[in-house]
């Protein structure tokens, strides 16, 4: 009898678990189209060497992705960034943004409708007398408030600009050196994910690729969990520019104990930390210590009462 | 046994015959036993894009009758020296970069907020000790905890960072998709001439 309803339940749930299969798909939600989304591509354009003296032509899209038509005016400025977070500075000039200068676009303005796209080319003149090492600018299209926009009381008129970086390299001398000045994982998390810091430094004076490999393993055994080996991460270090990166092992366990390795490479040179990591949630902590202090003072009390029996 | 546990037990077994087979049926047979195939590939290829979008803000209240249209955002009324008239706006950037991506805003040409009609030739400096009784505007990124200026336009502009706290993905740390709340106010006191006043920003999103 006790075996039957067992087996009742055990139906019920399947029936149940059946039920939510067949019908019970999550719901998918897209994203609600914007009246007005302007896109940029590519997003980022490494043009490899120029030459003094010479030209270079190249284009960029203006996308449409969103609703309605929209006008646009196009331009360039200077790219460069203003600490090791690379949050950009797009209005300082040095030695490396000299570019913005040299370069011109076909068009200043322009017009797209939904779901098209307007090409813009761009052309470098590259003076003949400069000297060598990396270039970098932003060429952008921006969307500004329409002039007939009315507004009742005080308003602030939004214009939304993207950019794609350009980086180049006058060709000549070239100065390729750097390393890597912090590399860290951490021993102990209350939460995941599972995450490596590092700053490299640029010295030279043209970009460079950093790179960046992150490796998880058990805490006993070399059978990988986790690792971005085949797809490392890489990002563009400008010269004389520190950067910070950091990289994730997006789907952690809630609790655990792993090895994790980073390496990180920059101008050949290879930094590797590999640490163990205790991943363990607060509150399963709070449960471990309360249940050591229980037991200990379940022994103590324990010992008192034998004492006090052989008295 | 009831009828009820029967019936229960019944639909149990149905259930679960019907899960069982569905990836049976995925094997239908060839009816005249003879087939041929060949192999065909479909290849596109997609670019790298970064967009960007205003809207309505994603996690912030907005101030009743406070509006986003058409690039604007539209504030209630001014009064002299009363309450900061606050709303606040969202910017949302999409991009299929595997890196991060930043979004700066800084000021359109002056950091002013510049009077039109009657406050012609008027204009209300950026200010981040705005208060009741203390004139200027400036943007917040808590809703109005704490103000800071406008960026100069000819500056490095201010890296608008998104929310609280964000869920990384391949090392990003502003997902894509999310919307980052930007909040504007505006203080006005006796020495703020009665009239209308418009600021100029730009946001500007580029991949790091």
């Amino acid at each position: 009898m006790k075996i039957f309803h067992k087996i009742k339940y055990l139906l019920v749930a399947i029936f149940a678990f059946a039920i939510v299969a067949l019908f019970g798909t999550g719901a998918v939600y897209a994203d609600e189209v914007p009246e007005y989304r302007i896109q940029m591509s590519p997003a980022r354009d490494d043009i490899g060497e120029l030459k003094p003296g010479e030209s270079y032509s190249g284009v960029f899209h203006v996308q449409n992705t969103g609703k309605q038509a929209f006008d646009f005016t196009t331009g360039v400025s200077p790219y460069y960034v203003v600490d090791e977070y690379y949050n950009p500075d797009y209005g300082s000039n040095n030695q490396y943004t000299d570019i913005a200068n040299w370069i011109k676009l076909s068009t200043t303005e322009g017009h797209v409708e939904p779901n098209d796209e307007a090409e813009v080319a761009y052309t470098i003149t590259v003076p003949a007398d400069v000297p060598a090492g990396g270039q970098y600018a932003m060429l952008y299209a921006e969307i500004s408030p329409k002039n007939d926009s009315a507004t009742e009381g005080s308003g602030i008129a939004v214009s939304r600009r993207v950019g794609m970086l350009l980086y180049s390299n006058v060709e000549g001398k070239t100065r390729k050196t750097g390393s890597v000045i912090e590399n860290k994982v951490p021993s102990f998390l209350f939460n995941p994910p599972v995450s490596a810091t590092s700053i490299v430094e640029n010295t030279g004076n043209t970009h460079a690729t950093a790179k960046y490999v992150l490796q998880v393993y058990p805490l006993f055994g070399d059978e990988e969990i986790y690792t971005n080996e085949e797809e490392p991460t890489t990002v563009t270090v400008l010269p004389e520019t520190r950067r910070f990166n950091e990289i994730t092992w997006p789907n952690a366990p809630h609790l655990g104990i792993f090895r994790v390795k980073q390496t990180v490479t920059i101008f050949g040179e290879t930094s590797t930390t590999e640490k163990t990591v205790f991943l363990c949630p607060i509150w399963f902590l709070f449960i471990v210590i309360a249940i050591i202090f229980c037991a200990i003072f379940w022994i103590v009390t324990r010992i008192r009462a034998r004492r006090q029996d052989r008295r | 046994m009831s009828k009820m546990s029967k019936a229960i037990a019944v639909l149990g077994v149905v259930a679960g015959l019907g899960v069982a087979a569905l990836p049976l049926s995925s094997y239908a047979a060839d009816p005249t036993g003879a087939s041929a195939s060949k192999a065909a590939q479909v290849v596109v290829e997609v670019g790298g894009a970064i967009s960007i979008e205003i809207t309505d803000p994603g996690t912030v209240t907005q101030v009743s009758g406070v509006t986003v249209a058409n690039d604007t955002l539209t504030l209630n009324q001014a009064k002299i020296n009363g309450a900061i008239s606050k709303g606040s706006l969202g910017v949302r950037v999409l991009t299929n970069a595997a890196e991060n991506y930043s979004l700066n805003m800084k000021a359109q040409g002056t950091t002013d907020m510049v009077g039109s009609g009657t406050a012609a030739g008027s204009s209300i400096k950026t200010n981040d000790a705005i208060a009741q009784g203390t004139a200027g505007w400036a943007y917040s990124m808590d809703d109005g905890t704490t103000w800071k200026v406008i960026p100069d336009a000819a500056g490095a502009g201010d890296e608008i960072e998104p929310n609280g706290a964000t869920t990384a993905v391949a090392g990003q740390s502003k997902p894509n998709s999310q919307v980052t709340d930007v909040t504007f106010g505006v203080a006005a006191d006796e020495t703020t001439p009665e009239g209308t006043y418009t600021g100029n920003v730009t946001f500007t999103a580029t991949v790091k």
